[in-house]
């Protein structure tokens, strides 16, 4: 089963000329996300699953699947690591 | 106009309340209390606060190495670990002062009196910012820059060619009609400075960067917010106060023009700034 996601609830952010600035008011961090991880981070908001992400950034920006799925993945896991999203239980 | 925006907003609860936040995460407890204020001479004022450091529940491993007084807060017991009396002399016309800690005075007397003022003042729309502040030609210039970032030499080169706020602390506050640019007490290195409490309206926000020649430069809108918040005083203390700051941050960023700044060690500061930006985005106000 793919993990799904949600924004850490906690956070606060905005979007401004293409770019999103992320508070982690608990950690204290600030972010800010462009491009492609703006968007895989947008879509793990809207509580997509991993492989619908990974599958939606192959087809927006003509990437392989392979290589989407591993980026995708490898970029989820910082963004849980650094707490701004956050990974759903079933 | 005349405003004293710092001393009216201070109680004992804010106090208390911020120094509990202080040290958020960890069981140390610091609680500061306002003891007695006194007359000198003149508008000089002598301000003593009584503070104590406590640990609520001892942490496993902790034992005290003297015997120290306690009492208990419901079901918690609270040890007292020291306790000491601080005082400063503050200048009320001219809002600036000094404060003094017996034994270490950079451990905690200042920086204790700008969180009070810090989270004071974020109940009204008001930031504290690591900064130096100008007034040229009426237009508030906030300069956000951590510690050797240029702030007093900043003000050193404009001394006696602007009004100089402050070195070191400044407060922007949101009103209805814009952002409004004050100097605080709580001054940096610099000798001299401003005797004005008049808010003046803040038409630029500049990042300071020492080079070998004057520049400006537009910040894009999250590099702007992102130089803001990392210059506000207290940001991050506390979840709330994070997101208050944030949110006051987006509305400073989209509403005051925001450059980096180039500058060299030379009095030229001064007629560059008057030349290439208050001449151009002070028109309006003039």
């Amino acid at each position: 089963m793919s993990v799904k996601f949600a924004q850490n609830p906690n956070s606060a952010f905005r979007i401004i000329d293409g770019e999103a600035v992320i508070l982690v008011p608990e950690r204290q961090t600030l972010h800010r996300l462009a491009d492609v991880g703006l968007r895989v981070w947008e879509l793990a908001c809207e509580g997509k699953a991993e492989e619908q992400i990974s599958k939606r950034i192959a087809e927006e920006y003509e990437v392989e699947a392979d290589k989407a799925e591993r980026e995708a993945k490898e970029f989820l896991e910082l963004l849980v690591k650094n707490g701004i999203i956050i990974p759903q239980s079933e | 106009m005349a405003e004293n925006i710092l001393l009216p907003r201070m109680n004992i609860a804010d106090i208390s309340f911020l120094l509990a936040l202080q040290n958020e995460g960890q069981r140390e407890i610091v609680e500061g209390y306002l003891d007695h204020s006194e007359a000198l001479s003149g508008n000089i004022y002598k301000i003593a606060f009584f503070e104590h450091k406590k640990y609520f529940n001892r942490p496993p491993g902790y034992e005290p190495t003297y015997e120290s007084p306690y009492y208990y807060r419901g079901d918690v017991l609270v040890h007292y670990l020291w306790s000491q009396t601080f005082f400063g002399f503050i200048d009320l016309l001219v809002k600036r002062g000094r404060f003094f800690f017996s034994s270490n005075k950079e451990l905690f007397a200042e920086p204790f009196l700008r969180f009070c003022s810090a989270w004071a003042l974020f109940g009204d729309a008001g930031l504290m910012f690591h900064s130096a502040g100008l007034s040229l030609a009426g237009c508030g210039l906030l300069f956000p820059a951590r510690p050797e970032g240029g702030k007093s030499t900043i003000c050193s080169l404009a001394s006696g060619l602007a009004e100089v706020l402050c070195d070191e602390m400044n407060v922007a506050r949101r009103r209805a009609d814009g952002w409004y640019l004050w100097g605080t007490p709580f001054w940096g290195d610099a000798d001299s400075g401003s005797r004005i409490s008049q808010g003046f309206p803040l038409k630029a926000i500049l990042f300071p960067h020492k080079d070998e020649k004057f520049w400006l430069k537009r910040c894009d809108g999250s590099s702007a917010v992102i130089g803001i918040l990392a210059n506000i005083l207290m940001f991050g203390r506390s979840a709330q106060v994070g997101r208050e700051a944030f949110e006051l941050a987006w509305d400073m960023a989209l509403n005051v023009p925001t450059f980096d700044f180039g500058f060299v060690q030379s009095k030229d500061l001064v007629s560059y700034l008057r030349e290439n930006l208050v001449g151009k985005i002070c028109t309006e106000s003039q």
